[in-house]
């Protein structure tokens, strides 16, 4: 063949393959870094809280030590929040003898509404706790991931588990990269420590 | 707007664009950016604005009609005074939006979507129009309270 011709085909296909090669790097940079940030934030204690459920008796996260907790932090105007509460009533149903509690953490919203929309609505047996100002769903919320967000914002939609020795051991917020309202993705996380 | 182009408008139907304080980039917690604006005045001397709104790629907001009464409806508010009064907005056509796992369909705005509003002006020159688009935005994996984005357009 015409070494006229050879020559720009090399160097095309030499361009593509530097090409593909810089993208998967960038691929697994960024993969890296969401290690990373896992790494940093699983594992560590849960911040403790006290907060009243819809009675008004107060619930703290002691109560729960030695036991698993799964987590949700809600508002009743979360699409992604609504699409989860029944999973979460079935959740809290199908595992309550595997000692596992389930709990949703919901940021400033009137009381009554949320028993309203959220308690009443999806029939939920388990504990809905008010967290008013937000800051125990910001004290969850990892400083690094979106610091450009408020700290109780950060955190709505999210997932967790946490482990009975008060460890976070899941957290769909740096573990998911879409909304996964079944939950089987926590449920596979959960069903590996049980 | 000059009384010409005020007498001009009053014989055919023609539009001119204004402009808003918001139509630049993305601002640091906003979702939604207005791209812009325009009153039209058709033959039979119907004004309206038009406001056409970008959100954010990888978002999406709620519509002006959720499909559930606890989900936060898109609104766009103008002010009304003497001088100019705002109809009911018209919004454009919304996208469906499956979450995965659930059934029924979300009806979201994403990418470009746009308002029209009728008004009322006795005045001979356009009042500058100002108000706010309210609303609440999602990605695909969380979502974010609700923002008011606040708009002032002058001619």
């Amino acid at each position: 063949m015409n070494t006229t011709i050879i020559y720009p085909i090399l160097k095309i296909s030499l361009f593509f393959a530097v090409f593909g090669l810089s993208l998967s790097q960038t691929a697994c940079t960024s993969s890296m870094a969401n290690d990373h940030q896992n790494a940093a934030f699983l594992n560590k204690s849960m911040p403790t809280f006290a907060l009243e459920n819809y009675a008004g008796e107060s619930i703290n996260s002691d109560d729960y030590k030695g036991k698993h907790i799964v987590i949700h932090i809600a508002t009743t105007w979360c699409p992604f929040c609504n699409a989860e509460a029944p999973h979460l009533e079935k959740l809290s149903q199908d595992y309550k003898d595997k000692n596992v509690e389930v709990l949703i953490i919901d940021v400033k919203e009137d009381r009554d509404l949320v028993k309203k929309l959220l308690i009443d609505r999806f029939d939920l047996t388990f504990p809905v706790l008010f967290d008013t100002d937000g800051s125990v769903a910001a004290s969850f919320a990892p400083d690094d991931v979106l610091p450009d967000l408020a700290r109780d914002e950060v955190m709505l939609a999210s997932n967790m588990i946490i482990d009975p020795n008060g460890k976070i051991v899941f957290f769909s917020l740096l573990d998911t990269n879409n909304f996964d309202a079944k939950l089987v993705e926590l449920k596979a996380a959960l069903d590996e420590r049980l | 707007m000059s009384v010409y182009r005020g007498l001009l408008f009053s014989v055919l139907g023609l539009c001119f664009c204004v402009s808003c304080s918001t139509e630049n980039d993305f601002t640091d917690d906003q979702y939604v950016r207005l791209l812009s604006s325009k009153i039209q005045i058709d033959t039979n001397g119907q004004k309206t604005v038009q406001l056409q709104f970008e959100v954010a790629e990888g978002y999406h907001i709620m519509t002006n009609e959720v499909s559930e009464d606890n989900f936060i409806t898109t609104k766009l508010t103008l002010s009304s005074n003497e001088a100019i009064q705002f109809g009911i907005p018209r919004f454009s056509e919304a996208v469906v939006h499956y979450l995965e796992g659930v059934e029924q369909p979300l009806m979201v705005f994403e990418g470009v979507f746009s308002v029209t509003l009728p008004f009322r002006t006795t005045a001979a020159i356009l009042p500058d129009l100002e108000g706010e688009l309210y609303y609440q935005a999602c990605d695909k994996g969380k979502c974010f309270f609700p923002r008011e984005l606040g708009i002032v357009c002058k001619d």
